[in-house]
């Protein structure tokens, strides 16, 4: 290239290179914007991976497995240590590399070319460079488009942290009520193990035949296997847990909190919640920006409808001769056989399928939202039906075959095989309450947010309790007439005290006394 | 209501005869009307306690069951009049009477039911004497299961019975299903019963029959229960003599300790109470004298049950293991204990010593040297005299006498 020409070619690069100084992505990709719209929509992220260190991260999630996990902690866990935020933030750089890219100008083409002469004589050589004429006209638009694009990318961020999020919450959940469905059935099996050895006793001492002894064993050995499968599936889902908040199977050795709370006293309004999850969900925000980018890019493709492949050029030669000659060229695509209109047609489509994805985003959010919710209630309904009929007649007919034992009206087995009854009823209300708070993270998940009535857990409460220490307590402890002496009567470990006292009102005791298992 | 006999003890009958008592009952009184002694029966609900702590609704006459017992004399021409208070027909029978066949109260082959509200009235001649017994002979199954039922004593027309009675004690034996927890009987009930009872009471609350040493004392004994019981006395030797049939010629008494009286039997019994102190009076099936007890409970005498009690007790933190060494412990805590409503210890009763140990179809004998005659007031538990009582003589558990223990040989 001849130095002494090229200035010959600058003043239409320069404009291009200008533009692309407009057209920039903040050096945290976003990261920042996508925090602050999952925080807006209740989901904190203190901090990610993406935040801090290697080694800040390691300390804070020692620090966090040190101790029992609440709900908030295996969030804060998940979301610091799964690979997928690092995922969500590598799609980040890689629509903000959309941006850049189509806020630049392609880069110039370069094309030379050597002439040998056929008759005697030096060679001659020539070079052009040409540029994308149509891109640069269009470069503002295309920029406008790239950026309104990359606010989609953030909400489909967004979307993406809050989908982890509650499937952290879905799977902390499962952990707890496989943990304690583990505990119930272990009681069942030590229920069953005290009804055999009992049975083997008296045939020891002649009293009970081989039959009657073998129906108790079997029972206890069914029992037993019954546990087993129990903690398998406690274990499962505990690994489960742990892969969801990010840790490797050498990092087991946590704890989880408590079990499973009541539910709260008062859930969310149906239409609010609906109202809000229209408003506040992230990926019905991607989709609706989707649709803009594409409806401007519709717009854009009809305004330069007949504009085609255009390029402007500059022309260098100099041949044998010494002759030199430069100048501006431009080639443009004559409209004969394309007139744009598959340009057209695919920027209509491509609005009628981003139009399509957002209407049905609507659709699927209105009916995930009413399937949490009905979810929500039945799963309320059978807590209480459990906790205020069964559970209590449970523990009545406990007292009643215990006392009439005691009496000598009934044997020992008769009470043993009602307190196993009991805890199947408590297995079903494990099982009621496990669904209660998988509804409420399905309707958060639906609603795109957490509810608004988390804030009835309480400050101190992270969204799970035990409910055990109610159910083995005899019915006259729960009731008014305040603490007895005979609470202290069970074996089963007692966990932390209930921290959420709204809850216990929903679990209406009688007030009939009677004899402490 | 001038005629009106409030107890037929009040003026005594002609002759020496003693009244008869019923233990935990009473006499019918009557009114003559024209030479004829007229009584009125009800039937009717009423709220019956078998002991404190086990009432029921049971069917009965006049406020009770039994009912009140009616006392006439032989050739008494009597009129009974029954109205029927209950929601459905009745009848009476009267058991073991000669009667005419229209006055023999079975529903429908002697006569229409009693509807509820009817007053019937049944009128005959008395042409024997004895102990019998009135019952109802419509619906009688859940009739009778409810306790409706009474005895009809009827005295010898002869001035008195030789030997004269100075007591004369009336009894009817009957069970109920009244199951634990119940306030009703269950008249679907054919063998496990769970109450046994003299005169609808079970023991602790029987009353006890008093005599005074040396006295002639008859007992009048019914069964209308559905079980046969072998009435026993302590201490005593009686003659067994008469039964529906009548007082027995002399010749035919028979001397006993232990007497059966069979469904729809009668017995009287006749001993001289020449024996002072407390004396058992009980059927001899042993579950006839124990109140609602489980009779499918498994059986744990002789069994080692530490390790299975530790582990019960892990899961039922209430549970009292009892009965490895036996039951008594169970008639020890029962008093102590809260067992389901409406139910009484199936053994309980405490005299001076201990822990009686007894229900059901029991009471006492209390034989003293100085009760008066007309004296019904319970005098207590007896003063054994020196010497006269069993006493300890070793805490070894190897004790024996100078010679070998007598064990069976081994052969
Ligand atoms: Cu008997």
């Amino acid at each position: 290239m001849s130095r002494a020409n090229y200035s010959g070619f600058a003043p239409l690069v320069l404009p291009a290179l200008l533009l692309n100084a407009c057209a920039n992505i903040p050096a945290d990709r976003g990261w920042v914007d996508v925090r602050n719209s999952v925080a807006a929509h209740g989901q904190e992220i203190s901090p990610s991976s993406n935040d801090v260190t290697d080694t800040a991260r390691a300390a804070t999630t020692e620090k966090l497995l040190a101790q029992p996990l609440h709900f908030e902690d295996a969030i804060t866990l998940g979301l610091l240590n799964s690979p997928q935020m690092a995922a969500i933030y590598a799609q980040l750089g890689l629509a903000g590399a959309e941006v850049l890219q189509a806020g630049r100008l392609s880069n110039p083409k370069l094309s030379g070319s050597f002439g040998f002469p056929l008759t005697s004589g030096g060679a001659g050589f020539g070079f052009g460079i040409t540029q994308d004429f149509l891109g640069l006209l269009f470069l503002p638009a295309r920029s406008r488009l790239a950026r309104a694009d990359f606010g989609r990318a953030k909400a489909t961020a967004g979307a993406a942290v809050m989908q982890l999020a509650a499937g952290i919450g879905h799977s902390y959940y499962l952990a707890i009520e496989a943990r304690q469905n583990a505990e119930l059935l272990a009681l069942i099996e030590q229920a069953a193990d005290a009804a055999s050895t009992y049975a083997q006793a008296l045939f020891d001492a002649g009293n009970l035949s081989e039959l009657q002894l073998d129906v108790q064993k079997v029972a206890s050995a069914q029992a037993e296997l019954d546990a087993e499968d129990a903690a398998a599936e406690r274990d499962m889902a505990r690994l489960q847990l742990n892969r969801e908040m990010g840790l490797s199977a050498t990092q087991t050795e946590w704890q989880l909190a408590g079990g499973l709370s009541l539910p709260i006293a008062q859930e969310d309004d149906a239409q609010q919640l609906q109202t809000l999850a229209a408003a506040q969900r992230l990926d019905l925000q991607a989709a609706q920006a989707e649709l803009a980018v594409r409806q401007a890019a519709l717009a854009f493709a009809r305004s330069t409808r007949w504009l085609f492949n255009a390029e402007l050029g500059s022309d260098y030669a100099r041949d044998t001769d010494r002759d030199r000659s430069a100048g501006p060229s431009i080639s443009l695509a004559l409209p004969v056989f394309e007139q744009g209109q598959s340009r057209l047609l695919r920027a209509q489509a491509e609005v009628e399928l981003a139009q399509a994805q957002v209407d049905e985003l609507r659709i699927d959010i209105s009916n995930e939202v009413q399937s949490a919710i009905e979810q929500l209630k039945h799963a309320r309904h059978r807590v209480d039906l459990l906790g205020t009929r069964l559970l209590p007649l449970r523990q009545s007919i406990v007292e009643q075959t215990q006392t009439r034992a005691n009496y000598g009206l009934l044997g020992v087995f008769e009470p043993l095989q009602a307190k196993q009854q009991k805890y199947a009823a408590e297995q079903g209300y494990l099982n009621a309450i496990g669904d209660y708070w998988l509804a409420r993270v399905a309707l958060a998940r639906a609603v795109g947010g957490r509810l608004p009535s988390d804030a009835q857990i309480g400050a101190a409460q992270t969204g799970i309790e035990s409910f055990k220490p109610l159910m083995d307590q005899p019915r006259s402890i729960a009731s008014a007439a305040g603490p007895s002496s005979q609470s202290s009567g069970e074996n089963t470990a007692q966990p932390a005290p209930s921290r959420q006292p709204a809850a216990n009102s929903q679990h209406a005791h009688s007030s009939h006394s009677g004899v402490s298992p | 209501m001038e005629n009106l006999v409030p107890n037929p003890a009040a003026p005594k009958p002609a002759g020496n005869r003693a009244p008869v008592q019923t233990p935990n009952g009473r006499s019918l009184p009557y009114r003559l009307v024209n030479g004829v002694k007229e009584f009125h029966l009800t039937a009717e609900e009423i709220d019956h306690e078998f002991a404190p702590g086990c009432t029921a609704k049971c069917w009965g006459y006049n406020g009770s069951t039994p009912g009140p017992t009616i006392e006439a004399v032989e050739g008494d021409r009597v009129r009974i009049l029954v109205s029927n208070h209950l929601r459905e027909p009745t009848t009476i029978h009267w058991h073991g009477l000669l009667l005419p066949n229209g006055m023999d109260g079975v529903s429908g082959l002697n006569q229409a039911p009693i509807k509820p509200g009817e007053t019937w009235a049944y009128e005959f001649t008395l042409r024997q004497a004895g102990t019998h017994m009135y019952h109802p002979h419509a619906d009688e199954l859940v009739q009778m299961a409810f306790g409706m039922m009474g005895l009809f004593i009827i005295h010898p027309k002869a001035s008195a019975d030789e030997p004269a009675i100075d007591r004369d004690y009336a009894m009817l034996l009957h069970n109920w299903a009244l199951h634990p927890g119940t306030y009703r009987p269950d008249p679907a009930v054919m063998l496990d019963f769970d109450l046994w009872t003299f005169n609808s009471k079970i023991y602790p609350a029987t009353a006890p029959l008093l005599a005074r040493t040396g006295e002639r004392v008859r007992l009048r004994i019914g069964n209308l229960s559905m079980w046969n019981h072998p009435i026993h006395l302590h201490g005593h030797r009686f003659w067994v003599t008469g039964s529906d049939g009548d007082r027995w010629p002399r010749s035919a008494w028979i001397p006993e300790v232990t007497h059966i009286i069979g469904v729809g039997q009668t017995r009287d019994f006749e001993f001289i109470a020449d024996n002072p102190g407390d004396w058992a009076l009980h059927c001899h099936m042993v579950h006839h004298t124990m109140n609602a007890m489980g009779h499918s409970v498994p059986n744990p005498v002789g069994a080692k049950l530490a390790e299975a009690d530790a582990k019960i007790r892990s899961v039922l933190p209430g549970n009292m293991s009892m009965g490895s060494d036996g039951m008594s412990e169970m008639a020890d805590m029962a008093g102590m204990m809260q067992g389901p409503p409406n139910t009484v210890p199936m053994m309980s009763g405490n005299g001076s010593f201990g822990s009686i140990e007894m229900g059901g179809m029991f009471t006492v004998l209390k034989v003293r040297d100085d009760l008066a005659a007309d004296d019904t007031r319970d005098p207590g538990w007896y003063r054994h005299p020196p010497g006269t009582q069993a006493k300890l003589v070793s805490f070894d558990p190897q004790f024996a006498l100078g010679f070998a223990r007598d064990k069976p040989s081994d052969s």
